[in-house]
């Protein structure tokens, strides 16, 4: 009698370890706007979203919501109705009453060449940030590859590892890593990669002391490149600087000196980086920059890799747990050496 | 077994384990990309006080090293020019609000801080090279018995790190034992 309770418990543990793993992700979709004048491809605007929910959810078991069933994006089409692009400071109004995990849209504009550009945001619901990046490929024979190859990432982004990748880093190439560990756990981490055939800059290793702590590594937790970005939902709206005749001159000088902060460090934040690695890759050949922030417990941590070549986001990866320093250096350099999990 | 054996030994074990765990339990470990011919041109990073800087470059200086002299306060630290005119104009009391906008504005500027901040160590470095003919850099910090010993070298030709250990400081060890070391595996001899 006693075993046969056993016997029950295990079996409803087990299933309920089994449903718990087996929790599916859900994700609704926006349209992705042609961004050319070039009306032929307008039925990409729905097909492209039909598709890459249709992948998600047959490949990847995602509860999937495709955008002609939420309400805030009906548009009668045959009315001659243009679908409007999604602005990201209306996306916490836009998902408020959608009942799924992520919210995914984008835009496309045809290339040369039978080409695409793809450009594919995902917000994840009752966050004040958006991951983009941009994919192209060819139209027509490689159309269904490159559907398959963005659902991959968008099945990696949209979850709690947030894992982008773009390339692998070869063991061949010099580092700049920034990291909030110092001192004897800071060569841990050195060791891994040098072990490994990485060349190091001395960037912060020329330095006895760290000099940042969680919350400050945590600034580069959001990170922008040229091809992707994880970046916070910006708006004109939140920084709105009123000023008139009414304001006088010098008040009227300090309004137009903190707009153009905002200009230089969040409306056009990326240009103002660019020029800044410009200087640092005319200082050293560095191939690229490396963050790596580890928790309080140094038991997690999270990278963000920049190729300095061409300045794009090449791997963004979080929750990377480990046993140590050097167990998590191991994992953070098996990422980036190695392709998306699940591409083609 | 009586139950006062019993108690007996589980406390033995008790404290066996917190005496184990409170030995160092960091792994030493050394990476050499190639050894330091002894008559290099160096410059040593130590913070510590004058009598024990002076101890550890003449351990350096009897291997004939030539040392020059550069202090740790000469790279200055990031709290120094951390203190920027675009950061206080945007501090307002945002506490009750969620602007996200602004939030962006404060990290990006930190983080283009970081980047400019590594950027002048790095001139600061080339100077060291160009114009006080220093070749390496020995960055040390020495710590006391149960905490590890650390040393990296950087190459101030190739901007790399040539050399890296962490050493477990052992009970007999003291500042000359520790620095010659580490001068023993930088060199190789």
């Amino acid at each position: 009698m006693k075993s046969r309770f056993l016997h029950i418990l295990f079996i409803f543990i087990t299933l309920a370890l089994i449903s718990t793993s087996a929790h599916a992700e859900s994700a609704a979709f926006g349209f992705f706007i042609n961004e050319s004048s070039n009306e032929s491809f307008d039925y990409l605007e729905k097909i492209l979203p039909n598709s890459f929910a249709s992948t998600l959810k047959n490949k990847y078991n995602y509860d999937i919501i495709k955008p002609g069933r939420i309400p805030d994006l009906s548009v009668d089409v045959d009315a001659g109705l243009k679908i409007q692009i999604i602005k990201e400071e209306d996306l916490q109004r836009i998902t408020e009453d959608i009942d799924a995990d992520y919210f995914i849209f984008g835009s496309f504009k045809p290339l040369e060449e039978n080409k695409i550009k793809l450009t594919i945001s995902i917000f994840r619901k009752g966050t004040t940030s958006v991951f983009q990046f941009e994919e192209t490929g060819y139209l027509e024979t490689e159309i269904f590859k490159l559907v398959d190859r963005i659902a991959v990432q968008i099945k990696n982004i949209a979850n709690e590892s947030m894992i982008y990748k773009n390339g692998t880093v070869s063991s061949k190439s010099k580092l700049a890593i920034l990291t909030n560990i110092e001192g004897d756990d800071l060569n841990s981490l050195y060791y891994e990669f040098l072990a490994g055939g990485y060349k190091i800059s001395p960037v912060q290793g020329n330095e006895i002391y760290g000099l940042m702590d969680v919350e400050q590594i945590n600034k580069f937790y959001h990170f922008t490149g040229v091809n992707a970005s994880y970046h916070y939902i910006h708006s004109r709206k939140d920084v709105e600087l009123f000023h008139g005749t009414w304001s006088g001159v010098e008040y009227d000088k300090k309004i137009s000196d903190d707009k153009k902060i905002y200009e230089r460090y969040s409306f056009n934040y990326l240009d103002t980086k660019n020029e800044m690695l410009k200087k640092i890759k005319s200082f050293d050949a560095i191939d690229y920059i490396i963050i790596i922030g580890f928790d309080d417990n140094k038991s997690t941590a999270w990278i963000r890799c920049l190729n300095l070549k061409n300045n794009k986001l090449v791997i963004t990866e979080t929750g990377i747990a480990g046993s140590s320093i050097d167990d998590i250096t191991k994992k953070i350099i098996k990422s980036m050496t190695t392709d998306l999990p699940g591409n083609l | 077994m009586t139950p006062v054996s019993h108690l007996k030994k589980i406390v033995i074990f008790i404290l066996t384990s917190i005496f184990l765990i409170s030995c160092s339990s960091k792994k030493g470990l050394i990476y050499s990309s190639g050894k330091l011919s002894a008559n290099s041109k160096i410059a040593v990073i130590i913070d510590s006080q004058n009598n024990i800087k002076n101890a550890v470059l003449i351990s350096f200086m009897k291997q004939g090293f030539r040392v020059k002299a550069v202090n740790a306060a000469d790279l200055y630290t990031m709290k120094d020019v951390y203190d920027i005119s675009d950061l206080k104009k945007l501090s307002y009391n945002l506490s009750e609000q969620d602007v996200s906008t602004v939030q962006k504005s404060y990290d990006n500027i930190y983080k283009l801080h970081v980047y400019n901040f590594e950027l002048s160590k790095a001139e600061y470095l080339k100077q060291i090279r160009a114009e006080w003919d220093v070749e390496y850099l020995i960055l040390l910090d020495l710590k006391e018995w149960e905490k590890v010993s650390w040393a990296r070298v950087i190459n101030l030709r190739t901007f790399e790190i040539d050399f890296i250990e962490n050493y477990p400081t052992s009970y007999n060890d003291n500042v000359e034992t520790i620095t010659e070391h580490f001068i023993q595996n930088i060199t190789g001899k």
